[in-house]
């Protein structure tokens, strides 16, 4: 079922047979074949390009987007984000080519090619699989200069991803994925774009949100057999609101540390192990954890962590070749590591070093808080530059919470102020721009 | 600017609470301008945060999985319009 070294295409015994369903949701389920057919009467109407911009919100348009540019030998860019300004800067950067967009956002895009609404009959020709090497993605990530770092990922390396993450979480045929997060997001086309490709497994078609349409698409799996892919800002929604579940066999997590309280709550709430994936743009994802158990991570098989210096590096696996990244991470021996920080994470007040990161992690560990995050506040008046911090948690007050703090970390990089908010500015990836922490911080500091 | 209805204003102060606004003021809202993006320039995690604040408030689930998402969220007064179609409290 999943392919390990060489990647498995269509015809190999590794690959999914096409009578295996690949969507269900909306108009029902659509079988690969069905999905491969759609693709391809799509590829014949496609330009003359080297790139795309899939811009599809729905996990349907966006395969179906996908899988025609790849018939055509093209290359699918993903943004950072799909507001226009960002699709207009990549757009520039790689002259000729073009947005896919779904008909509802087919305004704001004149010169888009618009997905089709339904899927076609099966296909008729056998897919045009590409190449391993075949680019078959460009991840943009944004750049500490403003330009966005651009990241090539190729069709053998994803499937081979594909195949480490189906051993990880036991992603096969007869299990449905439903995924909150977006396809443009590495995580997000990992686990609801890939797996499904080249592991069997089906995804719900749609853009589910809100918690009752989370659960709906649940429920609607045909076999019974559900992972949830999702982030820690989703978590908190489904754990706060009034919505049964349906059993799950796996619930997985990535773009933003998940609090082991929250860890531990949506265990209970779904009945089912909460795993959080580490990865990057880079390398896509590399290792994962049950939270609850511990902040060791364990690699995906095959992968390997060296070190270059001072730096991680990450090899073997899915991986083209050596892959550093900019983390901090403490190597604990077959195959387990501890993320201690990221680099550029590392502030410094009053003359001693830390990691926000690592600072982050211990606010988050502590019971009570939901969500935090710390940050350097602006220099204000005498003294050194402080850290602020900001949490979410209406079990523990501030003073309680800076007391245990105190218990934890350097007096120097106790936060002020420490300020509790109903919610942390986290954009639709779980990330927290700089810019809308510092303006939630100035906005409730007292004039 | 169209004046607000009783239900709109409720609404927007949900809103304004839900999503920490804390320089807008409820009155200040145009119950026609989008809440999304153009207008108060929320995301899909503040309609998250709402579907939240309104499941408690009103008592019923939102639901996403239709077109009409765009619709309701399109302004104050859509969303007022389908609150008052589903409210059981």
């Amino acid at each position: 079922m999943s392919p390990r070294g060489a990647a498995a295409t269509e015809g190999s015994a590794a690959w999914p047979a096409p009578r295996l369903a690949l969507f269900w949701g909306e108009n029902g389920a659509v079988d690969r074949s069905g999905v491969l057919g759609a693709a391809l009467s799509l590829a014949g109407r496609l330009p003359e390009a080297g790139f795309a911009v899939n811009l599809a919100a729905s996990r349907r348009g966006f395969l179906t987007g996908f899988l025609a540019a790849l018939a055509r030998g093209q290359t699918t860019l993903l943004p950072t984000s799909r507001v226009p300004g960002e699709v207009a800067r990549l757009r520039a950067r790689f002259p000729g080519s073009y947005p896919l967009v779904e008909a509802a956002d087919a305004d704001a895009f004149p010169d888009a090619v618009v997905l089709p609404e339904a899927a076609g009959g099966g296909a008729e020709a056998p897919f045009p699989w590409p190449e391993p090497r075949h680019v078959a993605f460009v991840a943009a990530t944004s750049g500490t200069t403003g330009e966005a770092g651009l990241h090539p990922k190729r069709w053998g390396s994803l499937v081979r991803g594909a195949g480490l993450a189906a051993r990880r979480f036991g992603l096969g045929p007869g299990l449905g994925i439903v995924a909150t997060v977006p396809p443009q997001h590495m995580y997000g086309l990992e686990t609801s774009i890939m797996a499904p490709l080249a592991a069997g497994c089906s995804v719900h078609a749609g853009r589910p949100l809100f918690p009752q349409d989370v659960a709906d698409a649940l429920q609607e799996t045909r076999t019974g057999r559900r992972v949830l892919v999702t982030t820690p800002i989703h978590l908190q929604g489904f754990v706060a609101a009034d919505v049964s579940w349906p059993s799950v066999e796996r619930v997985v997590s990535a773009t933003a540390p998940l609090a082991p309280g929250l860890a531990a709550r949506a265990e209970a709430l779904f009945a089912a192990p909460v795993h959080e994936i580490y990865g990057c743009t880079e390398g896509g994802s590399l290792a994962s954890r049950r939270t609850v158990e511990g902040d060791a991570w364990t690699l995906y098989d095959g992968v390997r962590l060296e070190r270059d210096g001072d730096r991680p590096v990450f090899s073997g696996g899915h991986l083209d070749g050596p892959t550093p990244v900019a983390d901090v991470l403490e190597g604990l021996g077959e195959g387990h590591f501890r993320l201690v920080g990221r680099h550029a994470d590392q502030v410094e007040v009053a003359g001693k070093r830390a990691s926000l990161a690592d600072l982050n992690r211990r606010l988050l560990s502590i019971e009570g808080v939901l969500d935090g995050v710390f940050l350097m506040a602006p220099a204000a008046g005498k003294g050194p530059r402080r850290l602020a911090a900001l949490y979410v948690g209406d079990g523990i007050a501030p003073r309680e919470l800076r007391a245990r703090l105190a218990l934890e970390i350097d007096p120097a990089f106790l936060p002020r102020p420490l300020r509790r908010v109903a919610r942390l500015p986290r954009n639709e990836l779980g990330k927290l721009p700089k810019q809308a922490l510092l303006r939630l911080l100035a906005g409730e500091a007292p004039p | 600017m169209e004046a607000m209805t009783d239900e709109e204003f409720e609404l927007a102060c949900l809103i304004v609470e839900a999503v920490n606004l804390e320089d807008v003021r409820a009155e200040e809202i145009d119950p026609n301008a989008p809440l999304f993006v153009e207008g108060l320039g929320l995301d899909s995690i503040d309609a998250l945060e709402i579907a939240l604040a309104v499941s408690t408030r009103y008592g019923f689930q939102m639901r996403s999985d239709d077109a009409d998402n765009r619709r309701v969220f399109a302004s104050l007064r859509n969303l007022a319009s389908h609150v008052a179609a589903h409210r059981t409290r």
